[in-house]
């Protein structure tokens, strides 16, 4: 499900920023309009001092040090849960060793990872979650 | 948007404010650590104050979008003009208002 997250936040110090913002030298970025009769002046958090920071989260801190594009992205979507490719350890297993595979065996050992392999090229292997598709059935 | 619904839009988010207020060190804070209940959260004209562990906090929280995060993200905002002439949020800080400054970006993303 999509949800509002907050997980970017900074904590300043408003006797650290009064006294920056006393400073004429201090610019704005830009002037926001918020479209309800109030505007507002956007300012850089990398222009303020060190001392002016009294905490922030881990994607701010990421943000500050590597810039804006080095945070993790959110996930827009639920992660995929593909199904397993045919395993050779298990064929091994059932057949008690590997020199007693039969040819047969391997025969359809190699078309069942050739369909899988095509499955995950095509967006065909996706397992669908256990809960969507008691929710499905149930409709 | 209005100044009243722009106020419940940011009350929702309280909670999760104060439980991030609450993993912060002891030593920053004067008093013990008490969640603001709603009365005690000040709103006046454009700035949400939470008093939180001997502190006041300023609270503002920007809304999710397109684009924002990455073009924002390391940006904070102060209300420096109102149409209804009365004192902005810059000219209340300025003259005193308020300890702390939590400044969050909400953002959308899928959750379980």
């Amino acid at each position: 499900m999509i949800r509002p997250i907050l997980r970017h936040w900074v904590l300043l110090d408003l006797d650290v920023l009064r006294l920056w913002l006393t400073d004429t030298r201090v610019r704005y970025a830009e002037i926001i309009d918020n479209h309800d009769g109030s505007w507002g002046l956007a300012f850089d958090l990398r222009w303020l001092e060190p001392e002016a920071f009294v905490a922030c989260s881990e994607t701010m801190r990421i943000a500050l040090e590597q810039g804006i594009d080095a945070v993790p992205p959110l996930p827009t979507a639920p992660p995929r849960i593909l199904r397993p490719a045919p395993s050779l350890q298990d064929l091994v297993a059932r057949h008690g060793g590997y020199d007693r595979i039969t040819s047969e065996a391997w025969a359809h050992f190699h078309s069942e990872t050739k369909r899988w392999m095509e499955d995950v090229r095509l967006d065909r292997a996706e397992v669908i979650p256990p809960t969507k598709a008691t929710k499905d059935d149930a409709a | 948007m209005s100044f009243d619904s722009n106020f419940r839009w940011q009350m929702q988010y309280v909670p999760k404010v104060t439980a991030i207020l609450g993993e912060l060190p002891n030593r920053l804070f004067t008093q013990t650590r008490v969640a603001p209940r709603e009365r005690d959260i000040k709103y006046n004209t454009d700035v949400m104050i939470l008093p939180y562990g001997g502190k006041d906090v300023a609270l503002r929280l920007r809304r999710p979008g397109k684009g924002y995060f990455a073009r924002y993200g390391l940006q904070f905002t102060i209300r420096s003009k109102l149409d209804s002439g009365a004192e902005t949020e810059l000219a209340k800080l300025r003259r005193g208002l308020g300890d702390w400054f939590f400044y969050g970006h909400i953002e959308e993303g899928w959750e379980p």
